[in-house]
């Protein structure tokens, strides 16, 4: 069953072109069939028209029905007909008559393989081989015209509000159009995106804005009316992860967000570089953390630039990757709070015969006036500790009788060097500063008086 | 008689009041023989002012033969001078009656006055970070500290067997 478009028209044999001739050589018959090019057009409209049916003739006046398929033409030999069809005379810069006699030639090869045909110098002439240049531009548009771009079926990942760009290698992404005119000359542009799976579609651009036509006749050769071919649809799919990357930042020694002494993990200044180490940007840890939203897909390295407040600097860096299969990264990095050993020595007792003092007790304080600590001498005096990054209140708890409690004394921990403190209650020997009046010249004139009145 | 009792009255009176401050030393240098010398009057080598009790003394260095209690604000030898950045510097003088007993009111000074000490021409301050008293031994019990320190020390006035110790930290 043939569809029928609900047309009935006629065709005439219209202009001729000049100088060209051609002829068709019907193998069967042996007859040769010789012609000035010429136009045939549509009556009443002045459409021009192709013979499709090389060794029939043409019946002036014939009631034409219009069809979108023909049953004595095979599929291919359709698709063929039409895409020559639609790259020859009218298409694009194929303007000149000439183009109409390479077309019709072109499909006349296609219509029929019961024949030759070929262009000749005059009516009836010699065979030249003209135009082949022209033919091979058809050829190749035709050709081109089954090529897709490049990315065309393809399925990406891209991040969250991140772009992709897609080349077309193939070249032919400008004939196509898309309803978001995201095409640009060669460039397939997509995004920003939320997080999501997205399709895209892109058409061949269609250049005669009306369908092509076969027009069957009972007592004349068909014909086919240029238009546009079926229409190339290509699609890719766009898959929009969201990436995290978010660093959590520990004491290496309480191994917790809760930093040691009145150091602060806050205000830690990471660098973040590509596989190839060049800088990103920089990530301050705040509230013991740092987070990055859609970082691109790839790999990374960061290494801390400044430590917190009371910190050593992680000397360490650290490599991860963010890919489509581990979109969220968390890193918890340690920090190594500056603390310093204390080695505290108590001696009492005079110079030169000083003696170590055991069991005696020290509170440490923090600034807060909380006591962290409790340390004790041992028998040889001594008792060492560590405090982190701070400052405390050393107060000595109890003493050896008879002596002075060391007063109490405050020790900034910014180093990690280690202090000896050495602390002596000394015994110092003092003169007796005891005085007297001095009543002997009372004495002596109370005696004097005495032996004058005796 | 009466003459020869006023002559002798004059005599003890004399020989029991204060004297002056000539410095006497002996050179031993020569054959072994202690040959006593007569020094040129020594200068002081610091001054201590307490403004609370209106007290302004010279002290003398420690070698010297004036650093005595029995002539003046005395500095322990046990004492490190202020120069040092940890000091230990210990003044003694007496109490109660008499001329030499310059701390006689020292037990009237309270934790927080100043204290002024100049020292071989510097100038430190002190305040008073606390005062305790100690039974009469012969010695004092210092305390370990930090920083320029310094203790002013005497026989409590008005208590017997009782030694006041009052212990200063540098202004800063």
């Amino acid at each position: 069953m043939i569809p029928v478009k609900a047309e009935t028209t006629s065709f005439y044999e219209a202009e001729y072109i000049d100088n060209i001739y051609m002829n068709k050589y019907q193998y069967s018959t042996h007859t040769i069939y010789y012609q000035k090019a010429r136009f045939f057009r549509k009556v009443g409209t002045d459409e021009f028209a192709y013979c499709i049916e090389p060794f029939r003739f043409f019946n002036e006046g014939a009631t034409y029905q219009s069809s979108f398929q023909l049953d004595t033409l095979s599929k291919e030999q359709i698709e063929s007909m039409t895409k020559i069809a639609y790259y020859g005379y009218g298409y694009s810069n194929h303007t000149d008559p000439k183009w109409y006699a390479i077309t019709q030639l072109m499909i006349w090869q296609i219509a029929s393989s019961d024949g030759e045909y070929y262009f000749t110098d005059s009516l009836n002439g010699n065979r030249i081989d003209i135009f082949q240049e022209e033919m091979n531009e058809i050829y190749s548009l035709i050709e081109m015209d089954t090529i897709l771009p490049s990315f065309s079926g393809g399925s990406f990942d891209i991040v969250e509000n991140h772009e992709l760009i897609l080349e077309d290698e193939n070249h032919v992404l400008h004939s196509f159009t898309n309803e978001e005119n995201l095409i640009v000359e060669d460039f397939f542009k997509i995004g920003p995106l939320e997080a999501g799976s997205y399709e895209f579609s892109f058409q061949k651009e269609l250049f005669y804005q009306k369908p092509f036509l076969f027009y069957q006749s009972e007592n004349s050769q068909n014909l086919l009316e240029t238009g546009d071919i079926t229409p190339i649809d290509a699609k890719i799919r766009v898959h929009v992860i969201p990436t995290h990357l978010e660093i959590s930042k520990i004491d290496q020694d309480t191994k917790s967000v809760i930093p040691s002494g009145e150091a602060s993990l806050d205000g830690a200044v990471y660098s973040l570089y590509d596989c190839q180490n060049r800088f990103i940007q920089d990530l301050v840890i705040e509230e013991n953390q740092a987070l990055l939203s859609n970082l691109d897909f790839g790999n990374y390295l960061i290494q801390e630039k400044k430590a917190g407040e009371g910190y050593l600097l992680d000397q360490k860096s650290y490599k991860f990757s963010i890919t489509k299969e581990n979109p969220r990264v968390s890193l918890v990095l340690k920090n190594q709070v500056i603390k310093k050993r204390i080695l505290l020595e108590k001696q009492y007792g005079e110079e030169g015969n000083l003696k170590k003092e055991a069991n005696v007790s020290f509170y440490i304080k923090n600034k807060k006036g909380e006591i962290i600590q409790t340390v004790t001498t041992n028998e040889e005096g001594q008792v060492d500790f560590f405090l982190p990054y701070g400052s405390y209140q050393i107060i000595q708890k109890n003493t050896t009788e008879g002596y002075q409690k060391t007063k109490p004394f405050t020790i900034v921990v910014s180093d990690c060097e280690e202090k000896l403190l050495s602390l002596i209650d000394w015994m110092i020997p003092v003169p007796d500063t005891h005085t007297e009046k001095n009543w002997s010249w009372f004495v002596y004139l109370l005696y004097a008086l005495w032996m004058i009145l005796c | 008689m009466l003459r020869s009792l006023l002559f002798w009255f004059l005599i003890s009176f004399f020989l029991h009041f204060p004297t002056t401050s000539t410095v006497y030393s002996y050179d031993i240098s020569y054959h072994g023989e202690a040959i006593p010398i007569i020094r040129e009057e020594e200068k002081p080598i610091g001054t201590l002012f307490i403004p609370r009790i209106h007290l302004k003394q010279s002290f003398y260095s420690k070698d010297s033969l004036e650093n005595t209690i029995e002539k003046h604000v005395s500095i322990l030898k046990e004492s490190p001078p202020p120069s040092y950045e940890n000091s230990l510097f210990l003044l003694a003088a007496h109490s109660g009656e008499g001329e030499v007993a310059y701390f006689e009111e020292l037990n009237q000074l309270e934790i927080g006055d100043s204290v002024e000490i100049t020292y071989e021409g510097v100038a430190y301050s002190y305040l008073i970070d606390s005062i305790w008293e100690e039974e009469k031994t012969g010695y004092i019990h210092v305390p370990s500290g930090e920083g320029r320190q310094l203790i002013l020390t005497t026989c409590s006035p008005g208590k017997k067997n009782t030694q006041l110790i009052i212990y200063c930290i540098e202004d800063i």
